[in-house]
């Protein structure tokens, strides 16, 4: 079976997790193999911003075992997420899936790994993903910057405010005449001139 | 303290990122409307009392040197009727400039052109204060 899950930002994932009552909770957030360090760290700053319980890493155990050990030992309060299951086999998702009763804890979990690592575990391990259900999100890492004509709404408002157009700042900013507020390095980033900052 | 739902508060944080020919990455935070200009629109993070919060903060990523804050802005607008209308807190972009007339880190209290010398703050003291320091003016 494959699944296809929706796209979610880490800030509404991390969201969701906090909502929802924590005990027997978990989550899975996919995430391609080269950005889970990024996103990582990323979902542990947003849990600890949205919420008030400590987070607790678990990673890349060589096999169910060493996972399940680490899951016990860890304070059973705390969020917990776990990554770095790309290297379990389809005996490892077996075993996990038999042992699944021991993943139960007061506070919730998340799994952060990659399709292919998902795909194992719904082959594998077809308890755990029926108790996962449709917690599992694709993490989206481009929701929180701005379209482009987001960018250009936001470009509008600044020339009626300054009476001024486009031309006219980045010819200011080369000369080294514009204005020192905010909102003109705002405008350079926002017309893709951030060359222009160190000039102006 | 805001009345604003958690996931209002996720949509209302965005940026645009640009990156120079040199590899450092311009990163611009936007926290709800450019403007504040009194429009009746969600655009904002509002607190339970009615005042109303937008912000952009400006940063540069150098390659291999510590970030630079450029600049902020951080506009808080009362409920209307209110006197002062606003509060703004700016961090204007680099040194130079009319320090008599317009500090780098400044305060206008309902007025554009009144620049009021502030300490400097990082972006978060200046949300708090925004958040928690600055209640409604007396009636």
């Amino acid at each position: 079976m494959t699944i296809l899950p929706n796209q979610l930002s880490v800030a509404e994932f991390a969201l969701r997790v906090i909502a929802r009552p924590s005990r027997g909770s978990v989550f899975v957030l996919v995430c391609p193999g080269d950005l889970v360090e990024r996103v990582l760290l990323r979902l542990m700053s947003e849990l600890q911003i949205q919420g008030d319980t400590p987070t607790q890493h678990v990673s890349e155990p060589h096999n169910a075992g060493e996972l399940i050990f680490a899951i016990s030992s860890a304070r059973t309060q705390s969020l917990l997420i776990v990554s770095g299951l790309e290297t379990f086999d389809d005996e490892n998702w077996q075993r996990l899936d038999l042992l699944r009763s021991r993943l139960l804890r007061d506070g919730a979990m998340m799994f952060l790994m990659s399709q292919a690592a998902v795909g194992r575990l719904s082959e594998n391990a077809p308890n755990l993903a029926s108790w996962i259900g449709g917690s599992i999100w694709n993490v989206d890492l481009l929701s929180e910057l701005l379209s482009e004509e987001e960018r250009e709404a936001r470009l509008q408002t600044l020339r009626e405010w300054a009476g001024r157009t486009d031309d006219d700042v980045q010819e200011l900013a080369a000369s080294g005449l514009l204005s020192k507020e905010p909102e003109y390095v705002e405008w350079l980033i926002l017309l893709k001139r951030p060359d222009l900052i160190g000039n102006a | 303290m805001l009345s604003n739902s958690p996931k209002e508060i996720i949509d209302l944080l965005q940026r645009a990122s640009e990156e120079r020919a040199d590899g450092t990455r311009a990163i611009q935070i936007f926290g709800g409307a450019t403007m504040d200009k009194g429009q009746a629109t969600d655009e904002f993070f509002v607190r339970t009392d009615g005042a109303r919060i937008s912000f952009g903060v400006s940063v540069l990523y150098p390659p291999a040197a510590p970030s630079t804050l450029q600049a902020y802005r951080f506009h808080l607008r009362y409920p209307e009727g209110s006197n002062p209308t606003y509060i703004r807190i700016d961090l204007n972009r680099g040194i130079g400039g009319d320090a008599l007339m317009e500090p780098r880190s400044h305060i206008h209290v309902g007025a554009e052109s009144l620049r009021f010398p502030a300490p400097m703050m990082t972006p978060l003291e200046v949300l708090e204060k925004c958040l928690y320091g600055l209640p409604l003016p007396p009636a």
